[in-house]
């Protein structure tokens, strides 16, 4: 029990990320509005339909706001609650729009006394009115005293909903597949080093694990993609470059099959195994940064991760890192032991 | 000792030249079969393809012949006689020199056969030699492996097309740019095609000792 604690951790991890990252709701959130365009100088009624809200609960207290920039602020001088996800707010649009612009985008804000705040970026655009309208004054209104609340629930997104929760899924399982590979590349680096033919039958196990895990990470990519981008595979450049990265690898393992002489083979695959740790340096960062692509983190887009997530998804994303990897550590070392008995089975015999 | 090594392969290439001279006939043919099709008309994004995947064909199958053609014992007295990394280095410059031949040999059939391009030659000849001695570089370390193969001819491709794909992407992209005479940001995939050379000989120089040890 003392050497394997950290399979125990594993187990415990795994199912801590399995259960938190499926169970633990979303915080509530605008889903969409009725309109998407509204004149300035005009009165507005908007309808805004919510996801995981409880507006019908306290719905005295409820504001709502459409926000320019912070000090531009119009706050709805009557809300109306319909039920729980539907809620009409009526609005005096001012006449002016600042900077001399044609239109404006806003952000309807929505506050709830035990839900806390719900934001809809973008929700509409207000375009400049005509002459006759009455003149509107910008008010002075401005955010105050939003009831934020702590709470154990992930961040509601607007174009990814629910899929928020392949945040423990797809990204951690491709950070436990470059952990794996520079395991296996160490190991790799210490047979050519020293000449012991099992640290390169480990490094072939870690990689196997990892071309598993990349596998599953392009597999739960393009369940993402089918929901965020339309499609389960559009060629974008980070498919296509982790695609190539994934035939490395099988490249990889068919050196091992087709070569007769072992001690040719494992030099070879020791070898290729390096070259092809470094070959996925430009392959998944340095090529994809010059195309324009979907994926966050390439194209200029910026990286999922540093503004996406907040503490509570942290809280669940470093354990699946770590999971995730103990558990490729276990497989690759339950398939080296196995494949180490049958060698050494055959060499007996 | 690289002089004596270089000269000694292309000695034997010469003795025998039927090789050389089969994979460019097979380099006609293919770019005849496309001339047919094409009616002798290409865009920009066929001719950049279609120019780097034949040399690329071309390449393997030069590279490949160039280890296959000689034997264990040849290989134990080159051990003897020098160390691995100027092996690595001669061989990846005779197979850069018979590359380059290819790729004139390609350019020329290119020029008979297409229309010719408004090309930019200067850039087009940078391009062309960063990317062949990108190419001289993996194939030389990895045609080594793959000629201990029982099916080396399949295996060649295997191995190497994962690696290659990136740095082609690149280069087909800017050798679009280059036959269309237009400049977007090409200095930029330049760099990265350089980069990539640097980090393929790196990986080179110092993994093939370890694949030539008996």
């Amino acid at each position: 029990m003392k050497h394997n604690w950290w399979k125990i951790l594993c187990v415990f991890l795994f199912l801590y990320v399995i259960i938190a990252g499926f169970l633990v709701p979303l915080r509530p959130g605008i889903k969409t509005v009725n309109m998407s365009t509204a004149h300035a100088g005009q009165p507005l009624t908007l309808t805004a339909h919510g996801y995981n809200t409880n507006w019908s609960i306290e719905s005295g207290q409820i504001r709502s706001w459409l926000k320019y920039s912070d000090s531009l602020v119009i706050e709805a001088h009557q809300v109306h609650v319909v039920g729980n996800t539907e809620l009409t707010s009526q609005f005096r649009i001012p006449s002016a729009i600042p900077d001399g612009k044609e239109a404006m985008s806003v952000s309807l804000i929505v506050d709830h006394p035990t839900d806390g705040p719900a934001v809809l970026p973008n929700a509409l655009i207000i375009k400049r009115g005509k002459k006759s309208d009455a003149s509107i004054p910008w008010p002075g209104d401005a955010i105050v005293d939003l009831n934020f609340k702590k709470r154990f629930a992930f961040p509601y997104r607007n174009i990814i909903f629910e899929t928020i929760r392949n945040t423990y899924f797809h990204v951690p399982l491709w950070m436990a597949m470059y952990g794996l590979l520079v395991l296996a590349t160490i190991y790799n680096i210490l047979y050519l080093w020293k000449g012991d033919m099992w640290k390169e039958e480990r490094a072939f196990h870690l990689t196997s694990v990892a071309l598993v895990y990349g596998t599953l990470g392009i597999a739960t990519g393009m369940m993402w993609a089918e929901f965020a981008w339309g499609t389960f595979w559009n060629w974008d450049i980070k498919q296509t470059m982790s695609l190539l990265a994934m035939l490395m690898f099988v490249a990889y393992v068919f050196i091992r099959f087709s070569i007769a002489d072992e001690s040719a083979r494992r030099r070879f695959n020791a070898v290729y195994g390096i070259f092809a740790f470094i070959m996925i340096f430009p392959l998944l960062y340095v090529v994809p940064r010059m195309a324009p692509s979907l994926h966050p983190g390439s194209g200029g887009n910026p990286a999922f991760g540093s503004d996406d997530m907040d503490n509570t998804m942290r809280m669940v994303f470093y354990p699946a890192i770590i999971a995730y990897f103990l558990l490729g550590l276990w497989l690759a070392q339950l398939s080296y032991r196995l494949s180490r008995i049958k060698q050494i089975l055959l060499f007996k015999n | 000792m690289y002089g004596s090594l270089i000269r000694k392969d292309i000695k034997s290439e010469l003795r025998r030249p039927q090789f050389v001279l089969g994979v460019i006939f097979f380099q006609f043919c293919l770019l005849f079969l496309f001339f047919l099709f094409q009616d002798g008309d290409l865009d920009s994004r066929w001719w950049a393809n279609l120019f780097w995947v034949n040399l690329l064909i071309a390449a393997m199958s030069l590279v490949l012949k160039n280890f296959s053609q000689e034997s264990a014992d040849e290989y134990a007295y080159y051990y003897q006689l020098t160390d691995p990394i100027t092996i690595y280095i001669a061989k990846a410059s005779y197979n850069l020199m018979l590359l380059l031949f290819a790729a004139a040999i390609n350019f020329i059939l290119f020029q008979l056969l297409f229309e010719p391009k408004s090309v930019n030659h200067p850039r087009f000849m940078v391009l062309l030699f960063t990317g062949v001695l990108g190419m001289s570089l993996s194939l030389t370390l990895v045609a080594f492996m793959a000629g201990f193969a029982r099916n080396a001819s399949v295996m060649i491709y295997i191995l190497v097309l994962p690696i290659i794909i990136p740095m082609f992407l690149l280069l087909i992209r800017s050798t679009m740019d280059a036959v269309d005479d237009i400049y977007i940001n090409w200095l930029g995939d330049l760099t990265l095609v350089i980069g990539i050379d640097v980090l393929m000989l790196a990986a080179g120089i110092g993994l093939f000792p370890y694949l030539w040890r008996r």
